[in-house]
Order: structure tokens, then sequence, then C-alpha cells
């Protein structure tokens, strides 16, 4: 509850996900509907479970449970496999060739770009539909074959850390800190915005890897004294939504205080957007080795 | 006398020797007039949840054994609200029963029936003051989003207590301990001023200046005197901390380098955790190098605690000569192990100083001591009774059950304030005032609750026997109050209590 957005939002315990547990206690989940759909699948509970329930998968779950069934679909050629190392590019990043080309270059050589990113997994998910598990089984088996993959959806890393933990799987965030060339790039002035779908997904690892980030380089992130990331409430599904009980202006506003950056850099294309009206420069986190001179 | 822990059969035959189990879970209001003041509420545009599936989040406390259900739960979002709440209460006789964070262990913040005001709809930082230094908050605020919002600009509290999520409202007006109160009081002293509205429904602004008999009544008050809505509280600079351990296998004199460190004003941090008695764990820490260095040249010496290596080789030595308690051994291993790495997370610690202790501490106890029922009973003590105290407290721990943490720290007093009468701090406290929680490992076994009143009951016995007081008190004290502080103090109280309450509305069953 502490790190909830619902809560932060709404101040409703019902909302959140220990209301909804407490509620479940002692009645039926037709109860808690209103409260499932107002999560937005940020993860950012599952940390401080203190019973270290997986916050995510059960919300999931539990709203797919009665949601309609959706086909989902895949862009690949069936019996497409991936290989080497690929990167799993959301609509946003295919759509920009810029940003794609600086993406793969910061990279390396070796990346390259998988045809299907599974985005019609995650915007099922997220509208709380039932997923066809023929279609989530032959995404994963395409997956399989693959040495590395870089996800750019935090839904899309966290479904494939369900149902294939030993994939070598990583967010673009991780990778880029991980090759030690953003280490160079950002420093004290930076404001450096987690995508918290996908570090929450993989907190106990990951928890450390951007404190090193952090305590290297001086810059700020938008973590709370949990180490929690703060999200701001958009996703790649709800960009053009108006009605949010999560308000990405006050997320935004809340992320800023006390933090006067001088650039923002995020790790999620998506929230280019809401942080734009700021001033202060808002990068993607590849475009930051251009704007250090480092690519190109 | 033979108690059980197995869970099998659970009813010592001595149990209940202090107070009927009822006292801490008083009978449900009758309902008698709910509808006419919820109408009321309603046309002033107050909304009041009575889903009885939401009603369900209110059951109980972070004790988990006293259980009640409210007729309704108004989340609270401005003092006005609670100021409409509280008169039309009073008209209609309506039980108003406060939650903040609701970590009560006797189910004080629960409702038996009534209206359940939950004051975290009222968590918004007002202002933060760093040339004052002093915050203006709503109430209902967590500290730890209260630290949230203090870090942004370089700001942290003085003390609260070691947990996620207790209010500043509630603490206000309960204690609130810290490793930090053997040198900054308890979060009570913190407030320098108060917005409460009274349980007839007015809005007073209160302070030591200003209303100042509703100050000193409303904080350690219980929630007897006014719903504390907004409060102005001292702040300080933040600081990283260094953190020492002292192991000890007596407890006398863990306790008594504590008492005497606290006199000394000798570290900024101080406590013992325990690991039964066998384990005892000296805590002390500092926010600057200089306080550290000073500690080190004149007062290392004068302690009795190990270092880590010297205290395993001791108590190996101890164990290999009493293999018959292997098991025990193994426990306090498994313990260390697990313990200490949570006690200094990677990712909290920088240049060797931990970050965020509140942090680290509060995750540790929600961890390694949090779970579904928790039954914290816990004494109050003057510097004199504190050893004699918490070494009867210990015999009934070990009496009850396997495994148990003693938490024990000094407060420091800001001599003899009118808030201190009938509270945790304990009549003959001076200067300094000393508590102790006994908390046991409850493992996931399951308890009968009369087994757990009883061992609760046997703490609190020892309080009334010693003349202590208890930091933590509130549901216990209906049956204690008057044996702990006396017929002439209480009815005092109690007429007071009358007067700014005529219905007896707010927050009954706590203490009257
Ligand atoms: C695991 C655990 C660890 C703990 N550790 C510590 C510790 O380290 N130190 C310590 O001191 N305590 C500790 N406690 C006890 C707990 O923190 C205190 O009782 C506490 O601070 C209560 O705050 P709360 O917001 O949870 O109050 P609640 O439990 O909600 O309420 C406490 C009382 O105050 C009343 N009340 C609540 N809000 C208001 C308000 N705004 N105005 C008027 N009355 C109000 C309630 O009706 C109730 O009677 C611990 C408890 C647990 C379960
Ligand atoms: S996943 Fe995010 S929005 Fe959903 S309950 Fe947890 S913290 Fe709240």
């Amino acid at each position: 509850m502490l790190s909830c957005p619902v809560w932060h939002n709404t101040g409703d315990p019902f909302l959140t996900f220990c209301g909804r547990a407490r509620i479940l206690q002692s009645s039926t989940e037709e109860n808690i509907r209103d409260s499932l759909n107002a999560c937005i699948l940020c993860g950012s509970c599952e940390p401080l479970c203190s019973y270290d329930i997986n916050t995510v998968d059960r919300t999931i779950d539990a709203r797919s449970g009665s949601g309609e069934r959706t086909g989902g679909t895949p862009v690949t050629v069936p019996g497409a496999r991936a290989n080497g190392k690929v990167l799993l590019a959301n609509s946003l990043i295919l759509n920009d060739d810029t940003i794609l080309k600086r993406t793969l270059e910061a990279l390396g050589e070796e990346w390259s770009v998988f045809e299907d990113n599974g985005e019609d997994i995650s915007a099922s998910l997220e509208a709380g539909n039932q997923v066809d598990n023929y279609r989530v089984n032959e995404f994963i088996d395409m997956l399989s074959t693959a040495d590395e993959i870089v996800t750019t959806d935090g839904l899309i890393f966290r479904v494939i850390k369900r149902f294939m933990p030993e994939l070598n799987v990583m967010g673009l965030g991780e990778r880029m800190i991980t090759r030690s060339v953003l280490e160079e790039m950002i420093g004290p002035e930076d404001l450096y915005i987690i995508d918290s779908r996908t570090y929450h997904s993989d907190f106990k690892k990951l928890a450390s890897i951007y404190d090193g980030l952090r305590q290297k380089t001086g810059c700020m992130m938008n973590l709370d004294l949990n180490r929690v990331a703060t999200p701001s409430g958009v996703t790649i599904h709800n960009r053009n939504e108006d009605k949010k009980l999560v308000d990405p202006a006050r997320q935004v506003a809340w992320i800023l205080e006390g933090r006067p950056a001088k650039r923002i850099i995020v790790e999620k294309i998506e929230d280019r957007e809401p942080f734009s009206g700021y001033p202060a420069d808002v990068l993607f986190i590849t475009e930051i080795l251009e704007d250090n001179g480092n690519l190109g | 006398m033979s108690y059980k822990t197995d869970g099998s059969k659970h009813i010592g035959k001595d149990s209940l020797i202090g107070i009927p189990r009822q006292q801490t879970n008083p009978s449900r209001w009758s309902g008698k007039g709910w509808d006419a003041f919820v109408g009321e509420l309603g046309s002033s545009g107050i909304d009041v949840v009575t889903e009885p599936s939401k009603l369900s989040l209110y059951r109980s406390d972070a004790g988990g054994v006293a259980t009640g259900s409210c007729h309704g739960v108004v989340i609270a979002r401005s003092s006005e609200m609670i100021a409409d709440i509280m008169r039309a209460a009073q008209k209609h006789r309506i039980p108003v029963t406060v939650k903040g964070g609701g970590l009560t262990t006797e189910g004080e913040s629960v409702a038996f029936g009534g209206l359940q005001l939950d004051m975290r709809g009222m968590s918004k930082v007002i202002n933060i003051d760093r040339e004052d230094l002093t915050v203006r908050t709503e109430a209902g605020i967590y500290w730890h989003s209260l630290a949230e919002s203090l870090r942004r600009y370089g700001m942290d509290y003085l003390s609260a207590p070691l947990n996620m999520t207790s209010s500043v409202g509630g603490t206000l007006g309960v204690g609130g301990i810290d490793v930090n109160s053997p040198r900054l009081g308890c979060s009570a002293d913190q407030a320098v001023a108060l917005k409460v509205v009274t349980p007839r429904g007015d809005i007073v602004e209160c302070s030591e200046e200003d209303n100042r008999d509703l100050f000193e009544l409303v904080l350690l008050g219980y929630g007897q005197f006014g719903i504390i809505t907004e409060a102005t509280l001292r702040i300080r600079p933040f600081t990283p901390i260094t953190m020492h351990y002292f192991y000890y296998s007596s407890l006398r004199e863990a306790m008594e380098d504590l008492k005497m460190l606290t006199r000394e004003d000798a570290a900024d941090y101080l406590g013992i955790l325990t690991m039964l008695d066998r384990a005892i764990n000296l805590l002390v820490a500092f926010d600057s190098d200089e306080r550290e260095k000073m500690f080190f040249s004149n007062w290392r010496n004068k302690i009795r605690g190990h270092g880590e290596m010297g205290f395993a080789v001791r108590t190996a030595a101890h164990y290999l000569l009493r293999p018959w308690k292997l098991r025990e051994a193994l426990y306090l291993l498994d313990r260390k192990r697990t313990l200490l790495p949570a006690l200094s997370p990677s990712h909290h610690i920088a240049s060797g100083k931990i970050v965020d202790r509140s942090v680290v501490f509060s995750r540790a106890v929600w961890r390694f001591w949090g779970g579904r029922q928790m039954v914290i009973p816990d004494l109050a003590t003057s510097e004199d009774k504190f050893v004699d105290a918490i070494l009867k407290g210990n015999e009934v721990c070990k009496k009850y059950f396997d495994h148990y943490t003693l938490y024990c720290v000094g407060i420091k007093l800001h001599g003899k304030l009118p808030r201190y009468e009938l509270s945790c701090i304990p009549p003959d406290a001076q200067d300094f005032a000393y508590g102790c929680e006994f908390e046991p490992m409850l493992e996931g076994k399951t308890y009968s609750r009369d087994y757990l009143q009883s061992f609760k009951n046997e703490i609190y016995d020892i309080g009334v026997e010693m003349g202590t007081s208890y930091y933590r008190f509130g549901g216990m004290m209906k049956g204690y109050i008057r044996r702990v502080f006396g017929d002439e103090l209480v009815d005092r109280y109690l007429k007071m209590k009358e007067k700014a309450d005529p219905s007896m509305i707010l927050n009954r069953d706590v203490i009257f």
C-alpha cells in the first residue's frame, strides 16, 4: 500500500492489493472487480509484500479470470524462431526509425529486432482479458531458441520470466547499465526514470544493479526509500486514455518533487510524453548515447 | 505447571488470572440511531461505506487477535468533515473509532460497532520549513511516507516507531519509540502544534502556547480527547548512520550497559534486541564520525559486550558443553545468519553507512517479527525498575514460548510534562524511562486466544506488581488502568473525558 500509485492518487484502501487480499478473505472476486481494474500492474507493491506474494501475477490471474477471451494477433509466420540476440521493440520504437536505429546501435552489432514483440499479449493482460494459452506458449516457444533477449515492455518481461525463467532476458535499462557505458553518460544532474514493471519483476537482482549505477554516477532516480520505482502511470497501451485513476501529471509531479533535474532519461519510451512538460531535456535511454556524442 | 506450544492444547491452567479476555474484545454496540446518523452525514455529502465485503478490511488490527465489525467506514478527507461527523455522532450517540495505521495489537483501533474513521485519507504533507526545522502534515500519513517527502529536501523526522505503516496521528496519541528515543524522546514529544477535532466537533489549533490543556491531553492521550488531523513536528537534516553491534550472553549486563550509555548520551541510537535470552545484541549507532570516535575513546571499554567473533567463540563453547541444547544453538545460528544481513542490505549501504535506517529496520521488523497474529505486550519502567521488571518478563516469555525476542530502549523525558500523566511514561520515571517489548515468535503455530491473552496478562501483571507503565498501552488498559494508576487519577481523567465527550463515543473501550 505504501508505494501503490492507486492508493496515492485516490487514498482509497479498497483499491490496493492489500485491500483486495483482505476483502477476498471473506467474499468473492466479484466484490473486488473495481479494485482489480484500478491496478496499473506496476508491481510497486511486490517488493514490499511481507508475505512475499507475487502481487502482479495474482492480479493478472484474478482479473483475466472473468475477462473477455482474446486471441491476440501474432505477427510472425508460424514456426518462426528467435535466433541469437534479439530485441523485442514495442510499437513506439518500431515506428520511429531513428530511435530504433539508435537502440540497435546501443545494443551492439549482433542484435536484431524480432518481429513478434508480444504486444498483443501485454495489451490483453493490461485490459484484463484472458490471453489465449496457445498464443502465449507459441510466443515463449519462439523465443526459447534465442541466446539473449531484451524487452521494452515490462509485462512481456514478466511473462517471459514467469513461463521460462531460464531464458536470458533483460529489460533495455538493465542491458544498458550492465554494458557500463551508461556510467560515463549520466551524472548528478540527471534524473533516470526506471521502468517500474520490469524492475519490480526482478527486484531482488535489479535493486543492487540500479543502486550501483546511482552510487557510481550520483544521478537521481524515481526510487523511493524502499528502492521501489515510482511509475508515471503511462503505459504503451493506456497512452491515449484520459480517464485514469492514476493521474500521470500527479505522478510526474511527485517524482520530480525536490529533484531538480537538467535531463530526464526514460527507460520506457512512452514515458517521454508525461515528462515533456517540464523544463528539462527528456531523452529515451538510447538517445543519451547520441546526446553525449557516443553514437552516430 | 506445563504449557504446550505445539498448537494442540493451549489453555494454561492459570490463564486469565489478570483480566478476562472479553475486556479486549468488548461486546458490539447495538446500532441504535445508526440510520439517522448515516442519513445526516449523507445530507452533508459524507459518504459512509457499508458494503460488508469492504468492512472486512477493518475487522482487526496488526495484532490480529481482537476482531470486531463496525457498521460503516468513513475515509477521512478533511478536519471539517471530521467535525461534521463528530457533531452528528454526539447527537445520535454513535461510537467513533479512529484508525491510523491500525498497528495496535490489543484491538484499540478496531471498532466493535459504530463508525470506523480511517484517517489515512488525510495523508498530505502541507509544508516543510527547512529554516525552522518543522513540517506540517496531515495526521493520517504514515511515518514512512512523511520520511519520503522529507528526504526530497534532505530532511528527516526525529523519531518514529520501527514499522512501515504507523501513522503520525495514531503514534502521537500512543507514544512512538525509536532507537534514537534515548536521545530525542518519544514521537509525541516532537509535536510543536496540532490541529484537533474535539469529540464535540470543534476544530481547535493547539500547542504549548495556545490551548495548552487540550494539547497536553491529546498527546499520549490514546485518542480520548480529540482526533488529531494535522500536526507540526520537529525535523532535522537527514544523515546516514554507522552501526555497531555488541553481543552479550547476560541480559542483565546488557541492560545495565544500555542504561549507562543512555545516561551518558554516549550514542545517537541505542537499543537491545535479543534472540531468546542467549544472544543479546546491543545496537549502538551514530549520525556522525565524531560521535562514533568519542564512543570508542570514552565508552567502548566500559561496556561488557563482545564483538561478533569473541561472542561466537564463547557461544560455541557454551553449547559444546551443553550438547542437549543443540536445537537452541541451531536456532540462534540460523537467526543470526538471516537477520544480520537483513539489517544491512547492500542497496541501503553507501560508504559503509546505512542509508534510510528506518526502512531497513522496519522491513526487518516485519520480516522477522511480523505475522498474521502479533502479540507484543510491553512494560515501561523507571530506570531503577528496568532490569528487574524485564528479567521477570523474560521468565514469563520462557514459560510460554520456545522462541522470543526482547526489544528494549531508553526514552528521554523532557521534564515533568502534563502529557506524561496517565500515559506510557511511568509516574516515577525521572529524566529517562525504559521500555521493553516481549515478542514471542509464533512461527506459524496456532495458539488459542486465551493462551496468548494469559501470556500478555502475566506480563501486564508485572507492571501492576512493580508500579510501572506500558509503553504502547491501549486495549488492555481498560482492565488494568485502575490497578496501575489508582482510582483517584483515573476518576479525574474520566471526569475530563465525560466533559469533553458527553456521549462517551470517541474511541470507547480503549481506556475508559
Ligand atoms: C510489528 C510492529 C512493530 C511496532 N514497532 C513499534 C516501535 O518500534 N515503536 C513503537 O513505539 N511502537 C511500535 N509498534 C506499535 C505501533 O507502532 C504504535 O502503536 C503506533 O505508533 C500506532 O500508530 P497507528 O497509526 O498504527 O495507530 P492506530 O493503531 O491506528 O491507533 C492507535 C490509537 O490511536 C487512535 N488514533 C489513531 N489515529 C488517531 C488520530 N489521528 N487522532 C486521535 N487518535 C487516533 C486509535 O483509535 C487507537 O486508539 C509496533 C507495532 C507493530 C505491530
Ligand atoms: S501493482 Fe501497482 S497499482 Fe497494482 S496494487 Fe500493486 S502497487 Fe498498486
